[in-house]
């Protein structure tokens, strides 16, 4: 089942998981540690940020290292870009008009 | 003269807010009307190269705006604005939301709620824009739904436009 990305993120403890791991991979027990919080709750995040794609994992020797998906983050980031500039033209639009209507009824 | 105009611009992720301060170098009287007259908002409210048509407009407590957004290559499409709550030269309350023709909401699409309070201090009125989306969830359903396919494809063309003209 695919996740919602926002769904994902909208969690305080998956944010807290994503600014860490953007930094640097990580295994779970290194984030249970740093959360003071089980590795089967860490798991359960990780898998639901794996579930959309947030997060990318690799293997190394024994271990399983998480590490952010930076190019679905973005997507975000882009989406609400975009909205400022709808806004950002709407708003020079308007900037226009008004400057028209005033200088028509200034005479 | 706009360079001096301010423009805020900021999201809080924790509570789907997005929180807009835009200053304009008219009267309150004159802004007010801008955003809540058909005559007016016709002439701004769709972005380039999009343009807003009202197809009818009762601006009062439960009354409320329908508009069309056309662009010759991407279509049409219908939204409506339900005013709440008005407090005449100080701010209004609204739902907004993609339709049909017909006015009839398109199920399962997000709502967003609006808040727009005016103040107006030496001849520059300043607005306060708060809007909400009920869940992240309703976020991403407009990406899905693709709300911003034509705006977002329109934008880059735009982007790219003015990337290929600075070279």
């Amino acid at each position: 089942m695919r996740r919602d990305v926002f769904q994902a993120i909208a969690d305080p403890t998956r944010r807290a998981i994503i600014t860490l791991i953007a930094l640097q991979a990580m295994t779970p027990n290194a984030l249970a540690e740093h959360f003071d919080t089980t590795r089967q709750a860490v798991s359960k995040h990780l898998r639901i940020l794996a579930e959309c794609e947030l997060v990318k994992q690799e293997q190394q020797g024994r271990e399983i290292y998480y590490s952010l998906e930076i190019e679905k983050m973005k997507e975000i980031d882009k989406w609400l870009e975009q909205f400022r500039k709808i806004w950002e033209t709407r708003f020079n639009q308007l900037d226009n008009l008004l400057a028209t209507i005033k200088t028509k009824t200034t005479k | 003269m706009n360079g001096n105009l301010l423009f805020d611009f900021t999201v809080n992720k924790e509570t789907n807010t997005i929180h807009i301060k835009r200053e304009f170098a008219a009267n309150l009287e004159l802004v007010w009307k801008a955003w809540t007259t058909a005559e007016l908002l016709d002439q701004w409210f769709g972005p380039k190269p999009f343009k807003a048509e009202t197809i009818s407009m009762d601006f009062q407590e439960g009354g409320f705006w329908l508009y069309m957004l056309s662009n010759d290559e991407y279509g049409k499409q219908w939204g409506r604005t339900d005013y709440h709550k008005i407090v005449n030269m100080k701010y209004f309350t609204a739902s907004d939301s993609f339709c049909d023709e017909n006015k009839n909401l398109i199920p399962d699409y997000p709502i967003s709620s609006w808040k727009i309070d005016f103040i107006e201090d030496a001849d520059i009125t300043t607005i306060n824009v708060t809007t909400k989306y009920e869940t992240l969830e309703d976020l991403e359903k407009m990406i899905e739904w693709g709300y911003m396919d034509g705006f977002t494809a329109v934008m880059n063309n735009l982007d790219e436009l003015f990337t290929s003209l600075k070279k």
